[in-house]
């Protein structure tokens, strides 16, 4: 199965051409995060009372409204409306210190792991409130898996038993069970490379086939959404190519989420991009116009590597 | 570079004086001569050990002595078997009943209790070590020894069918009731370890399984506790250690029954009570067989210490020392860690 | 795997099952049930010591010796001042002991012996020693030093098979500290420098201190509370007496001596003398994490 490489390529592009016709920056002083005009239409979406689940537009997987973040008093995220198309890649991009890590651990509510951290605002999976009281936080995480900056295999597990682990909580078992690791280990490209080992520490493998089986293990309890807080940067570059590949290949079944500090990776691998900056969103848009007809001054300024 | 000529140039820069450097070497060589002591004691001491217990294992034969019955000092027969059991049977029933809860109490301080409450109930739970033993004996033997009798007596009818548990006579001093005082007694060291490992988890492992969907307690189970496994053990074998060679309490607790005891609830033995009690009055060969006691039980908490030394550095192996651990690191140590 | 859900149920397909939640409900509140339960010994024990033991004390008490008279009711049995005077003498002597050849065993460990393999050898011995039973530690000083000599039992003698306890616990606790001075210092001051034994004493000690006087005061309250390395070494007399040369009471010695007894006011002593044990523990305690606090180390 070759994989469908993302053919996005900042330095082939021709300034005149637009991939999506009817995409335009919007014109004027930018005021508030500029958003690419088949946006305005989950933009002007009307928001219900009282929290009730709202007709997710389509297209959308997950979606924040006006997401604030606090470490105790302080202020991480300022408000930060954001759409995050299903089946598509998502770049975040920005500086350190940008929010961008906080963001998305807001998303599956890993944020509020950390004592004194809170979030406020809502974070909408196909229309339905995460935040909501009636909402049970271990559900939603099975919902939207995560993918770590440090590959981090359960140390004590085997290969098969890493896999398994999130289906074992849900009590699947034996051949059903066997089933789904394989399926899992197959779908992150792992399985040639470990198919005859599966009873051999996870931790022993190489530091790109760790992060792979960390995907396996995301992905053999069916998320819809798949988070990646900056998965490649402790791998190196052939791993990264690998794992950048499998990317490509997984948004088919889940949508994906990756926050990068390499902008070559952003522009690689994903169909959309949003640079962040000092806890708010600055620009979001197909990755090609970020890179090359950024809307905003500060975009084109970090794009162009003149800070950060 | 040219070396100028220095004034007063004769004067060699980097040499001290002979006499300024004494210092330096008496303290190395003095301080290298105290350690050297500490070995040089502990050698002779094991040896005068031996020695002392010499006539009793020529008498009984080693194994003899180990493994025969009945004590009987009287009849100068000297069988240490019911003393091992004894001393086996209540350092068990620490183990089982103690390591549990403390493991438990470990886990409700590091993952599940609200912070403002976690230090004033580690200090509680450390308390516990500052009760000394013969503090433990007094309690158990005027309060917990008569208030459990009831109950005792309750279970060994109602299980007298079951061996050894059951049926007969529940007296006062018993094997239970001296195993619970030192399932006590081992809970703060059990938990302080306990707690200093489960406090080393990498944050990057609960989060992941976190991030899978566990509830809390999936997460403690799959990432923390499998983490902290040798570490825990390790600990428990140092409660083991210590269990064994608790003296005065088991006295206390324990009765002094020369038999192998029949019951969980009847009197029995251990080897650190039968010296405590016979040492005074014994001559020739009772008090060598007193001595030979004592190499048992030194050599057993040898062994079990040992064991748990290496499994809890294995277990710290790798781990960074956490800077606020000093406090409890030394409280540990002067626990009996 | 997107497939457009209806609205407001697609986290429901990831729902904790009922029989997980249940038993996520029940470990954490079996945890916190077996918490308190370790608790409860401890507010027992502290309960009785107060509501038997403070009944004993009066200044009667602390001020007069126990008589011995045990054997009939209303007969005049005495106070533990002689057991007090006693516990602090051997303690006090069995710390001026074990203190310089503790710190100096650890000072040696981490500045001279360090990873070499005598040093791991000397660290295998203490450890060795910290596991033994306290009362072995009471047949050695009684082979060494009461029939080795041929002399009988004395205050000192107890305190030597103090020290004998006290003196892993606080090179350990030494030792743990020692290594926590930064090496940074310990370097600054060498390329100044100063010789060895200088930049010890004067730079890596003090900073110590507060620390290693942390380790010592709880090696000090462990040793004030042993009962069997004094049974066969120190022997309790009832009088108070300055001389460690002689029989020498102590409190561990004479609570364990009147736990066994059947008068009841001797075992009500009993208990005031525990009170008065473990309160001297307690505070022994204190001021050893009151110090510990003000180190800069811990």
């Amino acid at each position: 199965m070759t994989p469908a490489r993302p053919t996005t390529n900042v330095t082939d592009m021709d300034p005149d051409s637009r991939t999506e016709p009817n995409a335009e920056t919007s014109a004027g002083p930018p005021r508030g995060p500029i958003v690419a005009r088949e946006d305005a239409d989950t933009a002007a979406a009307a928001a219900p009372e009282n929290g009730a689940a709202r007709a997710a537009p389509r297209g959308v997987a997950v979606e924040l409204e006006q997401l604030r973040a606090f470490y105790g008093d302080s202020e991480q995220l300022r408000g930060v409306d954001l759409a995050f198309r299903a089946n598509e890649v998502t770049a975040i991009i920005g500086p350190s210190g940008c929010g961008k890590s906080t963001m998305i651990r807001c998303i599956n509510r890993m944020h509020e792991e950390i004592p004194g951290a809170r979030a406020e605002g809502r974070v909408l999976l196909d229309g339905q409130d995460v935040y909501a009281p009636s909402v049970d936080v271990v559900a939603v995480r099975r919902a939207i898996g995560m993918v770590f900056q440090k590959p981090n295999p359960f140390p004590t597990m085997s290969i098969y038993d890493n896999v398994a682990a999130g289906l074992r909580l849900t009590g699947r078992r034996g051949g059903d069970l066997r089933a789904k690791v394989e399926s899992a280990l197959r779908s992150a490209g792992l399985w040639d490379e470990v198919s005859s080992r599966l009873d051999e520490p996870g931790a022993g493998l190489s530091g790109g086939q760790q992060q792979r089986l960390c995907i396996a293990r995301s992905l053999a309890v069916d998320p819809e959404v798949i988070l990646m807080d900056e998965p490649c940067s402790a791998l190196d570059p052939i791993a990264t190519l690998k794992i950048e590949e499998l990317i490509a290949e997984l948004k088919t079944r889940v949508t994906i989420v990756i926050v990068t500090h390499n902008m070559q990776q952003a522009a690689r691998v994903a169909d959309r991009t949003a640079f962040m900056l000092d806890g708010q969103l600055v620009e979001v848009g197909p990755t090609q116009e970020i890179f090359t007809k950024p809307g905003d001054s500060r975009t084109e300024e970090y794009v162009t590597g003149k800070f950060g | 570079m040219e070396a100028a000529s220095v004034p007063g140039g004769d004067r060699a820069l980097l040499a001290r004086s002979p006499l300024a450097r004494l210092p330096d070497r008496a303290l190395k060589y003095g301080l290298t001569a105290l350690a050297a002591l500490i070995l040089v004691l502990i050698v002779y001491f094991f040896f005068r050990l031996v020695g002392e217990a010499r006539p009793a294992f020529a008498k009984e034969g080693v194994l003899g002595f180990t493994f025969g019955s009945p004590w009987n000092p009287s009849a100068e027969h000297f069988g240490a078997l019911p003393l091992v059991v004894g001393t086996l049977i209540t350092s068990m029933l620490a183990l089982i009943i103690g390591v549990p809860v403390a493991v438990a109490t470990a886990v409700y301080a590091t993952e599940l209790c609200p912070r403002s409450v976690r230090a004033p109930m580690t200090i509680l739970v450390e308390l516990l070590a500052a009760v000394p033993s013969v503090v433990y004996g007094l309690w158990g033997i005027f309060f917990l020894a008569p208030k459990l009798q009831p109950a005792e007596q309750w279970v060994a009818d109602k299980l007298s069918f079951v061996p050894f548990i059951g049926g007969g006579l529940v007296t006062i001093p018993n094997y239970f009731v001296a195993g619970l005082i030192l399932a006590i007694m081992i809970l703060p060291i059990v938990s302080a370890i306990s707690r200093e490992v489960m406090s080393t988890v990498p944050a990057d492992h609960k989060e992941a399984a976190l991030g899978l969907g566990a509830t809390r307690w999936e997460m403690i189970r799959i990432a923390v506790i499998p983490y902290c496994r040798s570490g825990i053990v390790g600990g428990a074998m140092l409660g083991l250690g210590r269990a064994i060679g608790e003296t005065i309490a088991v006295t206390i607790l324990i009765g002094d029954a020369p038999q192998l005891g029949k019951q969980l609830f009847g009197q029995g033995y251990s080897l650190a009570a039968v010296i405590a009690n016979e040492f005074g009055e014994a001559q020739g060969v009772h008090r060598s067989a007193l001595f030979a006691a004592a190499l048992v039980l030194f050599v057993l908490t040898l062994f079990v210490n040992v064991i748990a030394r290496v499994l809890v550095m294995r277990s710290a192996r790798g781990k960074s020392a956490t800077p606020g651990g000093g406090v409890a690191r030394v409280a540990d140590v002067a626990a009996g860690a | 795997m997107s497939a457009p859900a209806i609205d407001g149920e697609v986290l429901a397909r990831f729902n904790v099952s009922p029989r997980r939640r249940r038993r996520d409900a029940i470990a954490r509140r079996t945890i916190m049930l077996a918490t308190l339960i370790a608790l409860v010994p401890l507010v027992l024990i502290i309960y009785y010591l107060l509501s038997k033991g403070l009944g004993a004390w009066s200044s009667d008490f602390f001020t007069t010796d126990p008589t011995g008279n045990t054997f009939f009711k209303n007969s005049n049995i005495g106070g533990i001042k002689s057991a007090i005077f006693g516990t602090i003498e051997m303690v006090a002597l069995a710390s001026v002991i074990a203190i310089p050849i503790g710190v100096g065993v650890a000072i040696w460990l981490v500045e001279y012996g360090k990873d070499s393999w005598f040093a791991q050898t000397v660290r295998f011995f203490i450890d060795v020693l910290t596991g033994v039973p306290s009362i072995v530690f009471g047949l050695f000083v009684f082979i060494v030093l009461v029939v080795g000599t041929g002399s009988s039992f004395a205050g000192w003698k107890g305190s030597i098979a103090l020290s004998l306890l006290m003196l892993p616990v606080i090179t350990r606790s030494a030792e743990v500290i020692l290594l926590l001075v930064p090496d940074g210092l310990r370097e600054s001051a060498l390329a100044l420098g100063a010789p060895r034994w200088r930049v010890i004493f004067s730079v890596v000690l003090p900073t110590a201190l507060p620390g290693m006087i942390t380790g010592m005061l709880l090696a000090v309250a462990r040793a004030a509370g042993e009962t069997a390395p004094l049974l066969f070494t120190a022997a309790a007399t009832k009088a108070t007496s300055f001389n460690l040369g002689g029989f020498m009471n102590s409190l561990p010695v004479q609570i364990y001596n009147d736990v066994t007894s059947p008068t009841t006011a001797v075992v009500n002593r009993a208990w005031g003398a525990a009170l008065t044990l473990v309160s001297l523990i307690l505070l022994l305690n204190l001021v050893a994490r009151l110090i510990a606090r003000r180190s800069r180390l811990t």
